[in-house]
């Protein structure tokens, strides 16, 4: 599958510019999200997950190589939730920020581009009670994390990192690994400035997903050549698709959260550098 | 201080004394006071709560709510013992000597009651915080108005009180959400180094917590006695720090020993007369030879023993 990225210059909106020309990999074989039976079993790429009932009880077992989990559950019925969850909680909840670096790209003064970045998927697994309440029981990835630290470590953050490549179309990538991340980058300076990379704040990785792609979408607004405003938008990239079930529910997002803005609590300034 | 009975003059009914020389317009007056320095006490004590909150300890902060809240009653009163018909007089005296004796009494406590009220506002630790203070360290368990407690690696219970908490040199190991650790590891001159390096530095990259910027640095630091000495520097998030610095010394020696790269036993090298040095290489080895290690000068006979040692 390609996306169609066009470059605009000035400050046109660009959104209604992307088409989608192909369908993402059609020979990959995918893994299926989505909302199943409590008693589920699953056998992908060396993941095997199931939910057994014995003598009342639910036991959930869990395997990806030698990294093995079990746990039991006690409910009368329910429903077993299989989605994709922002890359942050393996193996620890070490922090809320994700960090993705590319290729730099040098856009023209009140330039605007949009890119395509990959990032990495976890996949986590909900149990949903009949009465609608969902609870995490397990989170497990095929990529291996790697952290960093975004500015010095008096005033930076801690970041989960991820390289990437520049992506000008949708790449073909395999949704239980990595997911998509569009960027819609915006200089709002009257220079040239070079951007090689984004940090995301946790309350703004709305991720979507359909049965080909996991995505979400940030603006970055770069308002002088080491500062940039990332802001994280709850908006699909293309019709139909599912949001994605969250290991943290923000407690409190501000009504103003899907505008850029000053008052908009899911944004995160990068004001430490932008490569 | 308000006179409220100006308002109240003049008014027959509010001039009939009620109990002994406490008048209707005494006892109205009283009420209102009473009133007012109630509403007072709650709104600026709950405007603490939530100046405060996140900055001080909750315990602490209920302390100080509540005493802003006495201090607000015991002014009312006073403002109210007018109509009471209180002579005050005696008992500011009494107060007064007794403030002075009680003073000097507490001095101690009431220094460390201001280092705590400081310390609360600077905020050099916080409950939980991994720090070193006078030679004590171990995680803060407690920060109190009078003393802070901390919970020393070995489980003991330290108290410190804050006037020393106050002006000692606190090290807070956590305060910064990154830290370095080193580690110096020394190979065999026999070893080759930059293979050493490439294998430490793929343990390193391998690890999730070593952060991957700041980026880990390794290098040949110095060349010792006995063995190439090899500085490894990485930087981890605070809270993991020695946990990571654990994990990781036992993989890098595993997998140097993969790569056949050891660590040297303390050795010394004897000639005999003209006998030249052997080289490392001729043995097996695929480091440096002394020669190249020390210069060929070094190697001559004459200087036999300033090399070896």
């Amino acid at each position: 599958m390609a996306l169609k990225i066009l470059h605009t210059g000035g400050r046109k909106k660009i959104r209604d510019s992307v088409k989608f020309e192909l369908e993402n990999g059609a020979d990959t074989p995918q893994f299926s999200y989505g909302k199943f039976p409590i008693t589920y079993a699953v056998n992908f790429q060396g993941l095997s997950l199931s939910v057994d009932q014995e003598k009342g009880m639910y036991h959930y077992r869990r395997a990806l190589g030698n990294w093995k989990t079990e746990k039991n559950v006690s409910m009368s019925n329910g429903s077993l939730l299989i989605h994709p969850v922002e890359p942050l909680n393996l193996p620890d909840n070490v922090t809320d920020f994700l960090e993705i670096g590319f290729d730099p790209i040098m856009i023209e003064p009140e330039g605007r581009c949009v890119v395509f970045v990959t990032m990495p998927i976890e996949i986590g697994v909900f149990i949903e009670s009949e009465s609608g309440e969902t609870e995490v029981l397990d989170i497990v990835s095929y990529i291996y994390p790697k952290y960093s630290m975004y500015g010095n470590s008096s005033r930076g953050v801690i970041t989960r990192h991820h390289k990437s490549s520049v992506y000008y179309y949708s790449p073909n990538v395999k949704n239980y690994q990595s997911g998509l991340l569009k960027l819609e980058i915006e200089n709002r300076t009257t220079g040239w400035v070079n951007i090689g990379r984004v940090v995301l704040y946790q309350k703004g990785l709305f991720l979507y997903f359909d049965e080909h792609i996991t995505a979400a979408t940030a603006t970055v607004v770069i308002t002088s050549p080491d500062v940039a405003s990332v802001t994280g938008i709850d908006y699909p990239i293309r019709e139909d698709m599912t949001p994605a079930s969250r290991v943290y529910v923000p407690r409190k997002i501000t009504p103003f959260y899907n505008i850029p803005g000053m008052l908009n609590d899911t944004v995160f300034t990068m004001d430490m550098g932008l490569i | 201080m308000v006179d409220l009975s100006l308002f109240f003059t003049g008014n027959s009914f509010l001039d009939t004394k009620l109990i002994g020389e406490i008048t209707y317009g005494d006892t109205l007056g009283i009420i209102i006071v009473a009133v007012l320095t109630y509403l007072l006490a709650r709104t600026l004590s709950t405007l603490l709560r939530r100046i405060l909150a996140g900055k001080v300890e909750t315990s602490n902060i209920a302390f100080l709510a509540k005493l802003l809240k006495w201090t607000l009653y015991f002014i009312g009163f006073l403002i109210v013992s007018p109509y009471l018909h209180l002579d005050l007089s005696g008992l500011m005296v009494a107060g007064g000597v007794v403030a002075v004796a009680f003073g000097f009494a507490s001095q101690n406590t009431l220094s460390n009651f201001v280092a705590g009220v400081l310390l609360m506002f600077e905020r050099p630790v916080a409950v939980g915080d991994n720090i070193s203070v006078n030679g004590t360290e171990g995680y803060v368990e407690d920060i109190g108005l009078l003393s802070t407690t901390i919970r020393t690696y070995k489980g003991l219970f330290v108290r410190i009180p804050n006037s020393s908490m106050f002006s000692s040199e606190i090290t807070n190991y956590v305060a910064h959400i990154a830290r370095r650790f080193d580690y110096d590891i020394r190979i065999r001159y026999t070893d080759d180094a930059n293979k050493a390096v490439k294998v430490i530095k793929e343990v390193i990259d391998k690890h999730p917590y070593a952060l991957r910027s700041p980026a880990p640095s390794v290098f040949v630091d110095e060349l010792g006695n006995n063995s190439i000495n090899l500085k490894v520097r990485i930087w981890c998030p605070s809270g993991f720090w020695w946990d990571v610095k654990t994990d990781l010394l036992w993989k890098i020696f595993k997998a140097l020993r993969k790569a056949n790269i050891d660590i040297p036993f303390p050795q010394v090298t004897l000639w005999y007369g003209e006998e030249a040095p052997k080289s490392a290489r001729l043995s097996g080895g695929n480091g440096f030879t002394p020669d190249e290690v020390l210069g060929k000068s070094e190697s001559s006979p004459e200087n036999a023993v300033k090399v070896i040692k």
